[in-house]
């Protein structure tokens, strides 16, 4: 069976209406009217149901369309990092998004059949008599935070294994034009825990201009397990759109310049530089503060790599698993294997994908924890591509190399084209 | 100071004592990042050295020195009256609780290994310090945070 035709995508779509003839507009809104996608081919190939947050979508969409030729067709749903997770654990379905619940868009998936560039779209199958409309158990289910972040679990997630993928960092934002150069944790928990309110720290002295998320945010659960500031009790202003608080740091002015502060991710701060500008970060008991990055201007993230930056999560690819530890979806395994890098495609590259939403990948990375804020560790990935992952993001001092003989006894290993540790 | 990370270790503001620890840090020079494998190496050798001579020592004579002279096979030791053991000379070493890994102003210069150590390391990478005396009045007395109502 040939898969569904595209559907126009028009959640996104603006028409100049008031500027067209009348009948001319009234067709093309007819014929712009938001559609149901066509169902799902749930019975061609082996199904891949993703859910998750689209912190890796780049990476994702990539590998979906490679495996649609090996007849693994994965749909692909954005869904909340803490309630897919609760899903695959408890073996239940996943359902509409609130926002979208009762809308055409309520059970639309993307896919991506041969070409990453061609996102389509079709409707997973729900039970309408039910009110919370529950759709299918997701397969493998994506998470910008530990499982632990978002319940406790005391008997552990059962068969459902974590599978660590590429770190993302975050960072506090402020206007180019604020005085402020750097925050420490102290300062941040004064900052975000009692919004100026109290306990005022300079110059982030207006509750109005102290922005954050809200409790549902995979990026609030970051912040506040690294500062240990309980999520529930952020201060300021809270607004439920990234954009929209990135836009208001960046659009600040007169006194709101230097009173605004908000935190992102890493990749949103890379995109929209020069817009806003981010602070270097000094943990406790750290005596300077740091960027992701070596400098303000480079992409090596070396200080979230090499544990000077603490505020960082893990992409997590949570699956089921057999006594064996092996995903039981095959195709959850082979999707697992090559984001991680352990199986590899001609022409799919993970870590340069990643790059386009500034991740870094788990064999760049020399610490590790086993809970989001908590002690690093060191970590020496089984296939390192540190050196690999500096040369493309402005250039690394390591020896190239095609053979583990070319390289020098303290950098033995050749791995990713580079003699590493 | 972290609120709940009371056990952390202070890897630069310790002051010396007697202990095995600080007596590798009168033998082992403090280096960079690109030499912290030599650092362990000589670090752990200086140790074994230091255990077996003061080992040998207090076994026959309960105490290992009665003045600094006793302690001249080591260098740059001196005689801790009171314990009767040989410790690094202050006057001449830079001692610290890191085990002879403090690196150029106070960063850590081996393998890190615990938190502290890590955020501490020894880089070239650019940092702004950030000058939590500014926070005076804000933060309990001892440096934490305080209680969020």
């Amino acid at each position: 069976m040939s898969p569904p035709r595209p559907q126009l995508h028009l959640r996104r779509a603006r028409l100049g209406a008031a500027a067209l003839p009348g009948a001319l507009c009234a067709a093309l809104l007819a014929w712009a009217q938001p559609v149901s996608a066509a169902p799902c081919d749930l019975a061609t190939g082996q199904v891949l149901y993703i859910a998750g947050p689209d912190s890796m979508i780049n990476i994702l969409r990539n590998i979906a369309a490679e495996l649609w030729s090996e007849d693994i067709h994965v749909y692909y749903k954005g869904y909340p990092s803490c309630l897919g997770v609760q899903n695959l654990v408890n073996s239940s379905p996943t359902t509409p998004d609130p926002a979208e619940m009762g809308t055409p868009a309520a059970h639309e998936v993307s896919y991506w059949p041969g070409d990453p560039e061609l996102e389509m779209f079709c409707e997973l199958p729900f039970d309408a008599a039910d009110p919370a409309e529950p759709e299918i158990v997701p397969d493998l289910v994506l998470s910008d935070v530990f499982a632990t972040t978002c319940a406790s679990y005391p008997n552990g997630l059962g068969s459902v294994q974590d599978f660590p993928g590429p770190v993302l960092g975050f960072g506090f934002i402020v206007h180019p034009d604020s005085p402020a150069q750097s925050i420490s944790a102290e300062a941040a928990y004064l900052v975000f825990g009692f919004g100026a309110e109290s306990h005022v720290v300079e110059p982030w002295n207006d509750p109005a201009t102290i922005l954050h998320r809200d409790p549902n945010s995979g990026a609030e659960n970051v912040f506040a397990k690294t500062l240990a500031l309980d999520v529930t009790k952020f201060a300021g202003t809270s607004l439920n759109s990234t954009g929209l608080m990135v836009d208001q740091v960046a659009l600040a002015t007169g006194a709101a310049i230097a009173s605004t502060i908000a935190g992102a991710n890493v990749g949103i701060i890379e995109r929209r530089a020069g817009e806003i500008r981010a602070l270097a970060y000094q943990h406790y008991e750290q005596s300077c503060g740091y960027f992701p990055d070596s400098t303000p201007t480079s992409r090596d993230k070396r200080n979230v790599r090499d544990g000077h930056y603490p505020i960082w999560g893990a992409v997590h690819l949570y699956t089921r698993v057999n006594t064996s530890g092996i995903p039981v979806n095959p195709g959850a395994n082979r999707f697992i294997n090559l984001t991680l890098g352990t199986d590899q495609l001609p022409g799919l590259d993970p870590i340069a994908l990643g790059l386009e939403s500034s991740l870094v990948p788990q064999c760049a990375m020399n610490v590790f924890r086993t809970e989001d804020g908590g002690a690093l560790a060191s970590f020496q990935p089984p296939r390192p591509c540190g050196c690999y992952f500096e040369s493309l993001t402005g250039g690394t001092d390591c020896q190239s190399c095609t053979t583990s003989s070319q390289c020098p006894t303290e950098r033995p290993n050749c791995s990713y084209g580079y003699c590493e540790f | 100071m972290y609120p709940s990370d009371a056990d952390l270790p202070n890897t630069k503001r310790s002051g010396p004592g007697p202990s095995g620890a600080s007596l590798l840090e009168v033998v082992s020079v403090p280096s960079r990042s690109t030499t912290r494998s030599l650092t362990l190496v000589a670090s752990s050798a200086a140790a074994l050295a230091w255990l077996a001579g003061c080992s040998f020592v207090v076994e026959s004579r309960d105490r290992q020195c009665e003045r600094d002279a006793d302690c001249a096979d080591l260098e740059n030791a001196v005689c801790d009256l009171a314990g009767g053991v040989c410790v690094p000379d202050s006057s001449t070493t830079t001692t610290t609780s890191s085990g002879g890994c403090e690196g150029p102003d106070g960063c850590y210069a081996c393998p890190p290994q615990t938190q502290v150590q890590f955020l501490e390391a020894c880089t070239d990478a650019e940092c702004i310090p950030y000058d939590n005396t500014q926070l005076e009045g804000l933060l309990e007395p001892d440096g934490s945070v305080p209680p969020v109502p």
